[in-house]
């Protein structure tokens, strides 16, 4: 559906690769960057990348890519101390992981540090449900009226790894550990945890999620699902933590932005308030008012048929 | 200062949201700002009732503040943005399922009602205040979304003119004729009531019809009397004149009959599951609290037809509940820096 303006180019990011496979937040690190730009491997066809980006500082292509003089070149790295190799000395971007989110230009003058929580989660490919939805929606389903919810405790009944969003989304409440807690807080799932896990995520006790030690966390877990008003401000305070800090939406926008390729839409863009406006309020991509708003905006272009210029429909 | 008060429009409907936005303005006028009302059209249907929220989301507002009362104008955005929450949009949230929300028990509905509550969340927690008219209204924010908003009461229209007078023999209601307001529970109480008194429902609606069919079908033409709309005079005269004042709305976010009850000095009858009026009536105190059946409601009717002195009573504890309610703290506590 054309949103009636001019379309743009998207910016191209090549991906270099060693051929290993890369830890999880890289992966959908990636994936969340293919939303904003086109993501592909390296070719010989146009148009040039805007960026390349190296899953690691063994990409076998990463000497050549650093030779292309006009192209950033980001890596994604174990850690910061990769920054000295000489290979990643002469990158744009080292995207590094660490418990503080955000960008910081080299000390020594090599690439900016980006870094992303090791935990960070995709916020908008999982969005929240509160909980007087859930209740909703085990009703529908025919499921108990308190769900609990156990992940990465001894004991527990274990929930299939592709059955843990669903689980995850639809409980009263869950104990969780492990990498499944940033995604029950993006859930908005009321969460009890231990202390490391919470320290971990900066996430506060009775403000985000309940922390318990370990024989406490059954009662714990009864009493969240039995506590309406606990539940929703649970709930409510993880998903702002995880849009706050552990998104990694904000990741790959920062990502491009130190590799200086532009948002997709100007600012001054008739449709950038709206998509931000969109994207403000946590509206999932294609969330029923995004395609309201889009269509609507569609009924304002110029009726005449696109014309051809340059390869590009203006 | 310069005060934007925003507000939802409904073309062609008027009822106490209206009467609380246009009093908002006075009130902020007469404490030495400029105050202006802007109001926007919204639709409440499940497939358009997002798009006045983007709206509001896209209006350029140049104000010193804004004050946002009820959905979807909180969604108005303003580096100092107080919301006063008349309500949230009810049919998404506590009346789901009801004869007036089109929020079905399917998979469309319940995702427009998380989305709802996520946008509500993001809108109403960017506040830099947040109250609620009542903590019927606080309390439902907080089951649906986590926030916490202050209760924040203030007078009904006309309450320097409304004033006692003789406990006759009218049993008053001014309502919208509609689902949530329950005018068919008066007039079927009315069937019970043996005491020889009037029921008066003043207000238009679109049960005005139905009601009306239901009067004549239970006999009840000579003791129940729909008036329509009255002027502001006579509704004054009408509390003032009345025995007491029937109101048994369903789960009401504040409810400005109760509060002009009693200005007039006079006890309200109503039931369990009024919400906000509850804040209000207290059982033998204030009034008479009832189970909600038409025979409670008759019995109560009855109780005051039958002890005068008990309405008295009752109605005097009622205006000295609402004595000191006036628009100045509140306009205060708004715009407080």
């Amino acid at each position: 559906m054309s949103d009636g303006t001019p379309p743009q180019v998207p910016a191209v990011v090549e991906l270099l690769s060693d051929g290993r496979p890369v830890p999880l937040w890289a992966q959908t690190l990636i994936e969340v960057l293919a939303r904003r730009v086109v993501v592909r491997a390296p070719v010989d066809r146009p148009p040039r990348p805007a960026a390349r980006l190296a899953t690691s500082p063994g990409a076998a292509d990463l000497p050549l890519a650093l030779a292309d003089q006009g192209v950033p070149v980001a890596v994604l790295a174990a850690g910061p101390t990769d920054a000295a190799l000489p290979q990643v000395r002469r990158a744009t971007v080292l995207v590094v992981t660490g418990t503080s989110t955000g960008s910081t230009p080299s000390p020594t003058g090599g690439p900016v540090i980006l870094t992303v929580h090791p935990d960070a989660v995709d916020a908008a490919a999982h969005p929240p449900v509160p909980p007087f939805v859930r209740e909703r929606i085990r009703r529908a389903h025919g499921l108990p009226e308190r769900l609990l919810v156990r992940i990465g405790y001894p004991g527990a009944t274990p929930v299939p790894g592709r059955l843990v969003p669903t689980a995850l989304a639809c409980a009263s409440a869950a104990a969780v550990r492990g990498p499944a807690v940033s995604l029950a807080l993006a859930l908005g799932t009321p969460v009890v945890t231990d202390a490391a896990t919470a320290g971990r995520l900066g996430a506060r006790d009775g403000v985000h999620l309940l922390v318990r030690p370990d024989d406490g966390v059954e009662a714990a877990l009864t009493g969240l699902a039995a506590d309406p008003e606990l539940t929703a401000v649970c709930s409510g305070h993880a998903r702002s933590l995880v849009r706050r800090v552990l998104d990694l939406d904000r990741a790959a926008a920062a990502l491009l932005d130190a590799c200086g390729i532009p948002a997709p839409r100007p600012p001054h863009h008739p449709l950038a308030g709206l998509e931000a406006a969109l994207t403000a309020l946590d509206t999932p991509p294609g969330a029923a008012p995004r395609m309201r708003a889009l269509a609507t905006a569609a009924t304002l272009c110029d009726p005449r048929p696109p014309v051809e210029l340059t390869g590009v429909r203006w | 200062m310069d005060v934007c008060v925003c507000g939802a429009q409904v073309p062609f409907v008027r009822g106490g949201a209206e009467q609380h936005m246009e009093n908002l303005v006075t009130a902020v006028r007469e404490a030495g700002h400029r105050a202006e009302l802007v109001r926007l059209p919204t639709a409440w249907d499940r497939t358009r009732v997002f798009d006045a929220a983007l709206a509001w989301r896209m209006v350029p507002l140049d104000a010193d503040v804004v004050i946002a009362t009820n959905f979807p104008s909180y969604f108005v955005r303003h580096p100092r943005k107080v919301v006063w929450l008349f309500h949230q949009h009810r049919p998404f949230y506590d009346a789901a399922g009801t004869a007036w929300s089109d929020i079905a028990d399917d998979d469309e509905s319940r995702e427009a009602q998380r989305l709802l509550a996520t946008w509500d969340r993001v809108a109403l927690g960017e506040a830099m205040r947040l109250f609620s008219t009542s903590g019927v209204v606080a309390s439902r924010l907080l089951h649906t979304t986590g926030l916490v908003a202050e209760p924040l009461a203030h007078p009904p229209p006309l309450h320097e003119r409304l004033h006692p007078g003789p406990f006759g023999d009218e049993v008053f209601c001014a309502t919208r004729l509609e689902a949530n307001k329950r005018p068919e529970l008066m007039v079927d109480a009315f069937a019970h009531v043996r005491a020889p008194v009037h029921l008066t429902i003043a207000g238009r609606g679109s049960l005005a019809a139905s009601l009306t069919e239901r009067i004549t079908a239970a006999g009840l033409a000579d003791r129940v009397t729909l008036t329509g709309h009255v002027d502001d005079t006579e509704l004054v005269e009408r509390f003032a004149r009345a025995l007491a004042v029937l109101y048994v709305p369903h789960d009401e976010d504040y409810g400005y009959v109760t509060l002009q009850a009693f200005r007039a000095g006079k006890p309200v009858i109503t039931s369990a599951d009024a919400g906000g009026v509850l804040e209000w009536v207290t059982d033998g105190v204030t009034g008479l609290v009832t189970d909600g059946t038409p025979a409670g409601i008759a019995e109560a009717v009855d109780r005051l037809a039958a002890d005068r002195d008990l309405a008295r009573k009752l109605g005097e504890a009622g205006a000295e509940r609402v004595a000191e309610l006036s628009w100045a703290p509140v306009v205060e506590r708004l715009l407080a820096p």
